[in-house]
């Protein structure tokens, strides 16, 4: 029963797909700069109106005039950005209203391009990427400036200062906390099933070392700054020449070196106590599994005769949890994985083991054989050899001996391969293993795609399946490094949280900046995540019937249900386009929180797989992309602070 | 004179003496003074339940984020039962449980989930078995821990253990539906045993290369052996295969639950989380015994237990007929929410009953007969207890005093309401009378009612015949016929002979002159009946047991079994005279249309089908549909339901 149940919900980012996600960083970045901008200019312009009667801005902050205005070019970069970008808002703004009122479509920005669009949409994309990041350059240009004179010295002994203060506030004692955990840890793990003796011990490390880590880093960055300020400190430190930008990467600096050793050695204290702690049989299964996922896609012949694509099942059985897309048994009904990149060897291998869990919704009990599972049946493609010749791969025979050929010389030749005899497959049991020769995939031409098809024999019995729950096996990795790869996802986490807390704490309050910190984690949790990205969709009356903020409460005001239908009137239409457009709101608030799910690989390490390299880097991508706009606003906060000038 | 540094020692060792004396004096008088007074009061953490020391540290910390924290993890439980993710599922549930320990909702909920819905969610027997074992430990865990402890100066130690009523018998409830009722109940049985027996005893490697421990492991459990032999459809005799597939039974099931902990030593410890569990854990008096006598690894007799131990908690009942018997709840006791309380009360009798029924069922009638009559002593106590037991000629009595209310007073016997106060001033000897009639009506309906809502007439007229040597006997041949089912001969005697007696409690018994009639008959030979010649003093009416259209349902199973082992029997030789009748048919048919057509010369060999086929299985379904033994007394309504029955199935 060991690593029976890896239903990987989340969606973890990948090298593939990060082109996509810095584009659409892009946008939310480059608006969101524009948005900020023309705040700025307002307030600058009724400042000058009003107050100084100074007119030429000298950057955000205004402080680009200290450099002499004689030969000040860095206000003249300033200047030239500036007036860049206010044209091309104004572009912007012109083809906005151009698309509403001439072709009547309502351009969203936030739409990615995609690959099989018209070249005309793509150069407008184009444009707007490039609009983006002319006025997130103009943002954060100032903060550009300071960065190229950073002093490593300086950088260094803040940092150092940092990790004494730390050390001085006794941070080592949250050892202690591991201490008591490891003391009393058995207490709460059950030995009812020695297989899920493992599970329950990483479940439990990863859980108090993430918490233990995440609140101390928590209260340190949050109390760190405020705790200087308030008891005058940092005097100390701005009466010498030291940038702003420098105190406060300082302080990140060395707070994440200070709780980075915390957690390597946290880690590796419960690496030594889960593996001494686990029954010698079970440690002997631990695994690191490397292996390939494929693109799940969705096959049926329908009333026409007519062969169907699709991404989704056809076949519903009511589940609220929408993780496994069912077939049906005895219908036509396949489920296909493709599997495009696979490494050369794969065409050395002998056998390649493909492993799958499923979950099976039966709508009879199938009487006495119920033990004997559901059968389903596999069937292996190479997309560039297979013609569809059945007859022929049947009967086919060696012209020199006319013995029938074996499977491996079959699928070497016909690039086709299914299994003699359906397999059997199990609900909420071990994983199903089959394996096909890796000759498939020989002498294939360039491009060639291995497809996985599999179809429920069982009739009256529905087969649920999900993308990541068939794999191939490609090699064991060490398990040892794979818990340290899932410690590395505690570690993103723990900069996310250092970077938040030291930001916010430039203007909030110690205490304050700590329970904001904990918000952001909290509506960073997938489930509320979830939500939100569901608020700021387009309207939906099907599946989300009732509208949002506004609809709802015209609804309770006027005690109508969520599914009636609103009378038609002006007020009900100005209820429901401001309902419609709080959907922007939305997609701000999204935008501005972490997804912190995707930094949690515990289920990874539990259940025996190997976390993807790629996967990782693309994860700490995210993090650097997240933790920049965080930045800047941090630089902002502690130069508008009066203590800083 | 002291000096400033012994002045400063002394006021120090004064306030350490203060801080003793003061602490000291408080700890006392919370002992002596404040722990009774809560105990008096039943204002202690004991009067809510058990009291764990982690939960309530993990309470005490939480303080008013309990609330928000119990919501989130509800909240979490409903999300992965969806996601089908068991072990995490457990372990949010084991936090809620300490965090919210005496909300009976968790224990309850979980229980069922875990027995009924997670359990089936799996294919393999033992991962079922597993899950339904967990919901039932859930649910004993959860009502151990809501006992409560409450001030009784008449106890010992001036408390009183009161528990829930609802979550005993759930657990009684669970565990004989899944015993007894559940699709995969012959599975679960011998594993069951499995449970109850210390690994080192029934290690298959230790038993494999034994043959000598292996027959006395068969001997020391031959309920076991013999469960697993039907579940494997092993013959009888057949002791080669009958080892082979127990040794494979062993090593498939060796990781169960177990009631004992897995110990090299071969001690007997209880294990951490003992699987089966009894009401009172630390009787170990009682539970020293279950690893050895088989007796107690019965799920109907665990079962039982639970059973009394849940109407421990019940008030007494009331006797007093001619009122309202409702049940009272008091300090020290509690009614079940959910269920007639003469029903509640009856469980225990009724899990007897079925015990014995089972029993005889499996092969053991003289252990059955001993459990029959236990259990009619069971439901003879009720009936006492209850006063449900009434001599005929006070019911009489009673109905004419009732029938003379509803005459007289037909509205006020309608609306169960007594004579009018009008009555008392203007006529006070008549008032006392009706009175007097209106509390016999009471009486005759709740005795009526109380009676049919625990089917008391049925279980004391089935269980007083199942003690009987004569139901012993007849099911033994019963037994005997369904385990030799294939060896036709035998089994249609052992049949016959099973009928025979028990039609000698599903008929009423012939009167004396009819007796003598027929025992001179017997003197003439070649008398037609086998049946009359075992059951010779049996009129042809139902007795009082035979007319419960439950009863009768029984004997139409037996008397279909038997007409099939019948016609399996005479179906060849019948299948020969139908062929001999047939091909007569057929050649009769030919004859007449060759004489009646001019072409027949061209068609000498016209067949005219028949609409019937003859085979075997026509034959077999023929005799099978004849007339049996007890067709002339069931009655037809049970006989139409049957009917229905098939015709369901089939479709």
């Amino acid at each position: 029963m060991m690593f029976a149940a890896f239903n990987v919900e989340t969606n973890f980012p990948d090298l593939q797909r990060m082109w996509e996600y810095g584009e659409l960083w892009l946008r939310k970045a480059g608006i969101g700069s524009v948005i900020i901008l023309f705040i700025w200019g307002l307030w600058f312009i009724l400042k000058a109106a009003l107050r100084d009667g100074k007119w030429v801005p000298y950057g955000i902050t205004g402080r680009l005039d200290s450099e002499g205005s004689g030969n000040n070019w860095r206000a003249r970069v300033f200047w030239i950005l500036l007036g860049l970008t206010g044209i091309s808002f104004a572009v912007g703004l012109a083809y906005f209203f151009y698309q509403l009122f001439v072709t009547g479509d309502f351009f969203d920005p936030f739409d990615i391009v995609k690959k099989d669009n018209t070249p005309v949409t793509l150069i407008t994309h184009a444009i707007i990427n490039f609009f983006c990041g002319l006025a997130l350059l103009t943002l954060s240009i100032e903060f550009l400036f300071d960065v190229f004179r950073f002093s490593p010295r300086r950088l260094v002994a803040i940092a150092r200062f940092s990790i004494k203060e730390a050390i001085r506030r006794k941070v080592l004692w949250v050892f202690l906390i591991l201490g008591v955990v490891i003391l009393f840890a058995s207490w709460f793990i059950t030995t009812d099933k020695k297989a899920d003796q493992w599970q329950q011990y990483i479940n439990l490390v990863f859980y108090v070392v993430t918490t233990m880590v995440l609140v101390t880093t928590g209260i340190l960055a949050c109390f760190s700054l405020p705790t200087d300020i308030k008891q005058q400190t940092i005097f100390t430190v701005v009466t010498k020449p030291v940038q702003k930008l420098e105190i406060m990467l300082g302080r990140i600096l060395g707070l994440v070196f200070l709780m980075t050793l915390i957690l390597f050695i946290a880690a590796s204290i419960s690496l030594i106590y889960v593996a001494r702690g686990v029954d010698p049989e079970v440690a002997k299964t631990i695994r690191a599994r490397n292996v390939a996922n494929g693109a799940l896609r969705f096959r049926e012949i329908d009333e026409q005769g007519k062969t169907i694509f699709a991404e989704r099942g056809r076949s519903s059985i009511g589940r609220v949890w929408e993780y496994f897309q069912y077939l049906a048994g005895g219908t036509s009904q396949e489920a296909i994985w493709f599997f495009p990149n696979l490494p050369a060897e794969i065409a050395r291998q002998d056998k390649v083991l493909v492993e799958s869990t499923f979950d099976i919704f039966r709508t009879s009990k199938g009487g006495d054989k119920v033990e004997e599972g559901v059968p389903v049946q596999f069937y292996f493609v190479n997309s560039k050899k297979w013609n569809n010749k059945f007859e022929e791969y049947r009967n086919a025979r060696d012209p020199k001996t006319g013995l029938p050929l074996t499977p491996d010389e079959k699928a070497r030749k016909f690039g086709y391969y299914e299994l003699p005899k359906p397999a059997r497959v199990y609900d909420e049991g071990e994983p199903t293993r089959v394996s096909f020769p890796g000759s498939i995939m020989a002498d294939s031409p360039p491009g060639a795609v291995l497809e996985v098809h599999i179809n429920c024999r069982a009739s009256s019995q529905y087969l649920g399946v999900a993308e990541r729950n068939l794999y191939l096996l490609l090699q064991e990795g060490n398990w040892v490094w794979n818990f340290y790869k899932g410690m590395i996802g505690v570690w993103f986490f723990m900069i996310l949280v250092v970077i938040l807390g030291t930001v916010l704490s430039t203007y909030l309050n110690a205490p304050i900046s700590l329970l904001v910190t904990i918000l952001i984690i909290i509506l960073g949790q997938p489930a509320i995540l979830k939500y939100i990205d569901e608020q700021a969709q387009p309207d939906d009356p099907v599946n989300r019937p009732g509208g949002r903020v506004f609809e709802s409460a015209y609804r309770l005001a006027n005690k109508e249900n969520m599914v009636t239908q609103l009378q038609d009137s002006t007020a009900t239409r100005a209820v429901v386009a401001l309902d419609s457009s709080t959907r922007y709101f939305f997609k701000l608030i999204h935008a501005a929180l972490p997804d912190v799910d995707i930094y949690d690989r515990k289920l990874f390490v539990a259940e025996g797989f190997s976390i993807p390299m790629n996967e990782m880097i693309a994860a700490f991508l995210r993090l650097v992309m997240y933790s920049f706009p965080l930045l800047l606003l941090g630089y902002f906060l502690l130069s508008g602070r009066e203590i800083a000038n | 004179m002291a000096t400033a540094y012994q002045r400063i020692r002394q006021r120090k060792v004064f306030y350490l003496l203060a801080i003793v004396l003061l602490l000291g004096t408080a700890y006392a008088h919370k002992l002596l003074v404040i722990d009774r007074a809560a105990s008096r009061y039943d204002i202690s953490e004991t009067n809510l339940g058990k009291v764990d020391m982690g939960g309530s540290i993990s309470r005490f910390v939480l303080s008013s984020f309990r609330g928000p924290l119990v919501c989130g993890l509800w909240w979490e439980v409903n999300s992965l039962q969806d996601k089908h993710d068991y072990k995490q599922l457990e372990l949010i549930l084991t936090a809620l449980t300490k965090l919210q320990p005496h909300y009976k909702g968790p224990w309850q909920y979980q229980g069922w989930n875990l027995a009924y819905n997670v359990s089936v969610e799996f294919d393999r027997i033992q991962d079922k078995y597993f899950y339904v074992s967990k919901g039932l430990r859930w649910l004993a865990n959860g009502e151990e821990v809501n006992r409560l402890k409450l001030f009784d100066p008449n106890s010992p130690d001036e408390l009183r253990t009161i528990g829930d009523p609802e979550m005993r018998s759930l657990v009684g409830q669970y565990l004989s539906g899944k015993m007894y009722f559940a699709d995969e109940k012959d599975t679960y049985r011998p594993l069951l045993h499995l449970s109850c027996i210390p690994l080192y005893q029934r290690l298959p490697s230790s038993l494999r290369n034994n043959p000598e421990k292996l027959e006395q492991f068969k001997s020391q459990y031959p309920r076991f052996v013999r469960r697993v032999r039907k579940l494997q459809n092993i013959p009888e005799g057949d002791d080669d295969t009958l080892n082979r597939d127990l040794l494979a039974f062993l090593e498939e099931y060796k990781d169960v639950p177990c009631l004992w902990k897995d110990d090299d030593g071969g001690g007997l410890k209880l294990a951490n989380d003992p699987w089966p569990r009894w009401p009172n854990m630390a009787d170990r008096e009682h539970i020293g015994k279950v690893a050895d006598k088989e007796i107690y690894q019965d799920g109907l007799d665990i079962a039982r237990m639970w059973y009394e131990f849940s109407t421990e908690m019940l008030p007494p009942p009331k006797t007093e007929l001619s009122e309202d018997v409702s049940p009272q709840e008091s300090k020290y006791t509690r009614v079940h929410k959910h269920m007639h309380s003469m029903v509640f009360r009856a469980k225990p009798a009724q899990t007897q009953a079925r015990s014995a029924v089972e029993l005889y069922s499996e092969g053991w009638p003289e252990e059955a007969q001993i459990t029959a009559e236990k259990a009619n002593s069971m439901w003879h106590e009720l009936g006492i207890a209850c006063n449900l037991d009434q001599p005929q000629s006070k019911i009489a009595e009673l109905t004419a005093k009732a029938k003379q209310f509803m005459d007289k007073y037909k509205e006020n016997a309608e609306e169960q309401r007594g004579p009018s106060i009008f009555l008392k001033d203007t006529n006070p000897s008549e008032y006392e009378n009706a009175l007097k009639n209106y509390k016999a009506l009471v009486f005759m309906s709740n005795w009526a009612r109380l009676r049919k809502t625990c089917r008391f007439d049925y279980w004391m007229e089935t269980t007083g015949f199942l003690k009987t040597d004569v139901y012993r006997e007849a099911a033994r041949s019963k037994y005997v016929a369904e385990e030799r089912y294939s060896d036709w001969p035998v089994s249609i005697a052992n049949y016959q002979r099973a009928i025979g007696l028990l039609s000698i409690g599903f008929r009423k018994p012939m009167e004396v002159h009819d007796q003598l009639a027929l025992r001179l008959s017997l003197l003439a030979p070649g008398f037609p009946s086998v049946l009359i010649q075992v059951t010779p003093t049996v009129s042809n009416q139902l007795s009082v047991y035979g007319t419960d259209e439950t009863v009768q349902r029984d004997f139409l199973d037996l008397q279909e079994k038997y007409m099939r082992t019948i016609a399996r029997n005479l179906a060849p030789a019948r299948l020969q005279a139908e062929y001999h009748t047939w091909v007569l048919k057929q050649a009769l048919s030919n004859s007449l249309l060759t004489a009646a057509t001019p072409y027949s010369l061209c068609f000498p060999s016209i067949f005219i089908p028949s609409d019937v086929v003859v085979n075997i299985d026509w034959v077999e379904d023929l005799v099978e549909n004849e007339r049996g033994p007890f067709d002339d007394l069931i009655s037809p309504s049970v006989k139409v339901d049957r009917t229905r029955d098939k015709i369901s199935n089939k479709k």
